[in-house]
């Protein structure tokens, strides 16, 4: 008992010995990504919008001919539209930016007299990195589109789970049934003026039943008038727009009409 | 075990679904526009057709017309030109088509007929329709002299003004002032009474007794 005790004390020992010891080399280094330096620019300094007023068509064209006239800079090269799938060959880049070269510019400008500023220069287009080009293209907005799932679907399920609208959701549908409600301005305003509507939505917005909640207060004649007042104003406001997810928590809503706060002042 | 049943039973018992909360929203805030309002010409019933006297007094446009103009002085109320109107008082008034009149952007209706009892006393009945959801608000009978069309407009303006705002109507009221008539030297003064409207009036005095208050005697 004692010996087949202490044999498979020791046995466990080693294995979690020989566990702690050799497994750490079997893991993968965690790769660190490579780090980004980012230059803060102003704006102003690399970009210059050029200002466009509204004018009638006749000035519009006197000025383009006036400009035609003064202007010396070449116009600005056309590139080529390429479809992912289809990418030429560098000998064929090399004809078709011949072939553009000799259409747009007749007097070819020396590539190193010309006086290109820096961010200009950056943004030479380099044909034979193009293929390069939209496989990081290509990456990028994959791994962008799947994180916007990614966190498209935690915030639905958070929501759904907790199952209330955002601030801002809630404020549109608010905003929307504030223009449609007209308040009965006679009710007394020291009584409780306020009415209940359950609310069924389609996902288009579209009001399939709107019923008052509490119909036990229904014999008092105010309340009568507010609620029909409340009603009114759900269908009025046919169809709502109401917010593009999240169907299943608002498909059923509660309006709380209160009309104390606006008849008090 | 069976502490173990009832807790799982009772877990089952409490346990709420996160679907069974409703949204709320408070709506606390409306907007405090006047109320389009249609008022629809009234419309003489077939009992009427052969009293002429009655048909040329045009009862059935001065009473909405008065109607009108009482919800219009209110403030609350946007009667709708009658141009806009779709469908006609006849029709209106027994089976309103609710589309035509929120086609015009109209939330409430008042639609009417006149007609003649046996006592050949005139019967001015009215309906209130909303028409958002497509209901009869209310609906009244008066029974009355062709003379007294004025007062009959000034209730249906009063059930109206109450059915809708929760208030009770003002429109059937009347004032007492002293009324005074003649240059300063002989100034006439005299007790008089009118519509809330300024029509109707009425002196109570005759003008040789002093005046001084609009004080009146409930036997008047």
């Amino acid at each position: 008992m004692q010996s087949s005790l202490k044999t498979s004390f020791f046995g466990h020992l080693l294995i979690i010995v020989i566990g702690s010891l050799s497994f750490p080399f079997l893991l993968k280094k965690v790769e660190i990504p490579p780090i980004i330096s980012v230059d803060l620019v102003q704006i102003s300094d690399r970009t210059n919008i050029p200002y466009a007023p509204k004018v009638s068509d006749a000035a519009k064209s006197d000025k383009k001919e006036k400009e035609r006239l003064v202007t010396t800079q070449a116009p600005p090269k056309i590139v080529p539209k390429e479809k992912p799938d289809a990418i030429p060959f560098p000998d064929k880049i090399q004809q078709i930016k011949e072939l553009i070269e000799k259409k747009q510019n007749p007097v070819k400008v020396e590539e190193k007299n010309k006086q290109v500023s820096e961010f200009e220069k950056k943004e030479t287009f380099d044909p034979n990195k193009i293929s390069a080009l939209i496989d990081k293209a290509k990456k990028e907005s994959e791994e962008t589109s799947k994180r916007v799932n990614l966190e498209a679907t935690q915030s639905q399920q958070k929501n759904f789970i907790t199952g209330t609208l955002t601030l801002s959701e809630q404020d549109a549908i608010k905003a929307q049934i504030f223009k449609c409600w007209n308040i009965p301005i006679g009710l007394p305003y020291d009584q409780n003026l306020r009415v209940r509507v359950k609310v069924q939505v389609n996902p288009d917005g579209s009001i399939i039943s709107s019923e008052i909640i509490d119909n036990g207060k229904f014999n008092q004649t105010h309340h009568k008038i507010l609620a029909e007042s409340a009603l009114r104003a759900v269908r009025l406001c046919n169809p709502l727009k109401v917010p593009k997810t999240g169907y299943e928590k608002w498909k059923e809503m509660i309006l709380n009409f209160d009309a104390r706060e606006m008849l008090k002042g | 075990m069976i502490q173990r049943i009832v807790f799982v039973v009772l877990l089952l018992l409490f346990q709420q679904s996160p679907l069974k909360a409703l949204v709320t929203i408070d709506i606390t805030r409306g907007n405090l526009d006047p109320l389009p309002t249609a008022i629809s010409d009234f419309y003489f019933d077939d009992s009427i057709k052969a009293d002429d006297s009655i048909r040329k007094s045009r009862l059935d446009m001065k009473i909405p017309e008065l109607v009108q103009n009482n919800l219009k002085r209110s403030g609350l109320f946007f009667p709708l030109e009658k141009k806009s109107f779709i469908q006609k008082p006849e029709l209106a008034h027994t089976t309103p088509r609710f589309e035509d009149w929120t086609f015009i952007k109209a939330q409430v209706l008042v639609t009417g007929k006149i007609s003649l009892d046996k006592n050949q006393r005139l019967r001015v009945e009215f309906r209130l329709w909303d028409v958002v959801s497509a209901k009869e608000l209310s609906s009244l009978a008066f029974f009355t002299t062709t003379e007294n069309w004025r007062r009959i407009s000034h209730m249906i303006s009063d059930k109206v003004y109450e059915r809708l705002t929760g208030e009770t109507g003002y429109f059937d009221s009347r004032i007492i002032y002293v009324a005074e008539t003649g240059p300063k030297t002989n100034r006439i003064k005299r007790l008089a009474v009118m519509d809330q409207d300024g029509h109707g009036i009425k002196y109570l005095t005759l003008g040789n007794e002093l005046v001084l208050t609009k004080s009146i005697s409930s036997k008047y």
